[in-house]
């Protein structure tokens, strides 16, 4: 069945380039997703940060004492009911917490010579960097449609968030079908 | 060579050759049209190697429609050169790390998967018999 899958994102070709555009509106995510898996990586993209938001606040409550009393204002007031709205805005303090972003030790898949060196097992919801060692480009595409599809040109590096939920994650490269490996989330 | 007049101009080899032939040049325009999109991302720069792949694929239809409806010896050539650059692209990009070549990109891909293996195949296979279709009809007059 592998070789089918190539098929399957034939019309995906300026869709999966256009992937690497976050800024596309979520609706327009959502739609394609419905239609091609290239545009997974976005809705993906998209849909984490919400998810979570109601938890996350904790790690950042030090910091918007200090330095953003904006934001720790609104949080006694509407804590309860912006769960989607208003806690998504909570990372005006994230450019405190890059000196503990820089001390957690970076999370890399490498790609080079047409295969991957993927870690053991990665964090869910961790923030990897894709490293492509190789002159030509690669995908690191989900084989379950939509859960991750990030295109990294040759010599370059790109950065796409795991899923949340534990498991193995199986995927391959789009351009090299016979690219295969396993993500193992835990 | 005109004595070879007195045979069928179209012999059942010949049709049978024409149509493995055109078969292959289908099979070379199916893939190469299938994996345009995504080896536009692996290889995006110069002529996009996507591109090259649709004027492989062009050419193949366009090689194939030609020799299906004449047979001639000029379209056993054209459906003959179609393939063997397929088949020589292929085989030169799998083992030799060609650099960017004016507006070719660099497209050195050492491996194999199943389509591209199948278009090796058929391109290279399909080549040989167009040769073997032109030999056959080397009695023809050239129309
Ligand atoms: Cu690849």
């Amino acid at each position: 069945m592998r070789f089918l899958t190539p098929l399957a994102n034939l019309s995906t070709g300026p869709t999966g380039t256009s992937a690497r555009r976050f800024g596309s509106s979520a609706a327009a995510g959502f739609l394609a997703v419905a239609l091609v898996a290239g545009c997974g990586g976005d809705a993906e993209e998209q849909a984490s940060p919400t998810g979570a938001a109601g938890e996350t606040t904790s790690p950042s409550e030090p910091a918007a004492t200090d330095t953003a009393p904006r934001s720790s204002a609104p949080e006694d007031g509407e804590a309860a009911p912006a769960d989607a709205g208003a806690a998504t805005q909570a990372p005006a303090d994230e450019p405190e917490d890059s000196s503990e972003d820089a001390a957690v030790e970076e999370v890399v898949i490498t790609i080079s010579d047409f295969a991957f060196d993927v870690p053991e097992t990665v964090a869910p919801g961790t923030e990897v960097t894709i490293r492509n060692e190789d002159r030509v480009g690669h995908t690191v595409t989900s084989d379950e449609e939509g859960l991750f599809d990030t295109l990294v040109a040759g010599g370059t590096e790109e950065t796409f968030i795991v899923p949340e939920e534990p498991g193995e994650y199986s995927f391959y490269c789009r351009p090299h079908p016979n690219m295969i490996d396993t993500l193992v989330i835990g | 060579m005109r004595s070879v007049d007195y045979r069928s101009p179209t012999s059942k080899l010949e049709l049978l050759v024409r149509a493995l032939v055109v078969l292959a040049l289908a099979v070379d325009a199916l893939i190469h049209f299938r994996l345009a999109g995504n080896f536009s991302l692996a290889v995006p720069g110069g002529i996009a190697g996507g591109t090259l792949f649709r004027l492989q694929a062009g050419a193949a239809i366009l090689a194939g429609i030609f020799l299906a409806v004449r047979g001639s010896r000029g379209a056993y050539a054209l459906a003959g050169l179609v393939l063997l650059s397929a088949f020589v692209a292929v085989m030169l990009y799998r083992y030799v790390d060609v650099p960017a070549i004016g507006p070719i990109p660099a497209m050195y891909e050492p491996i194999w998967y199943f389509e591209k293996s199948l278009s090796a195949v058929a391109t290279g296979l399909g080549a040989v018999l167009a040769g073997a279709g032109l030999l056959l009809q080397r009695g023809r007059k050239p129309q």
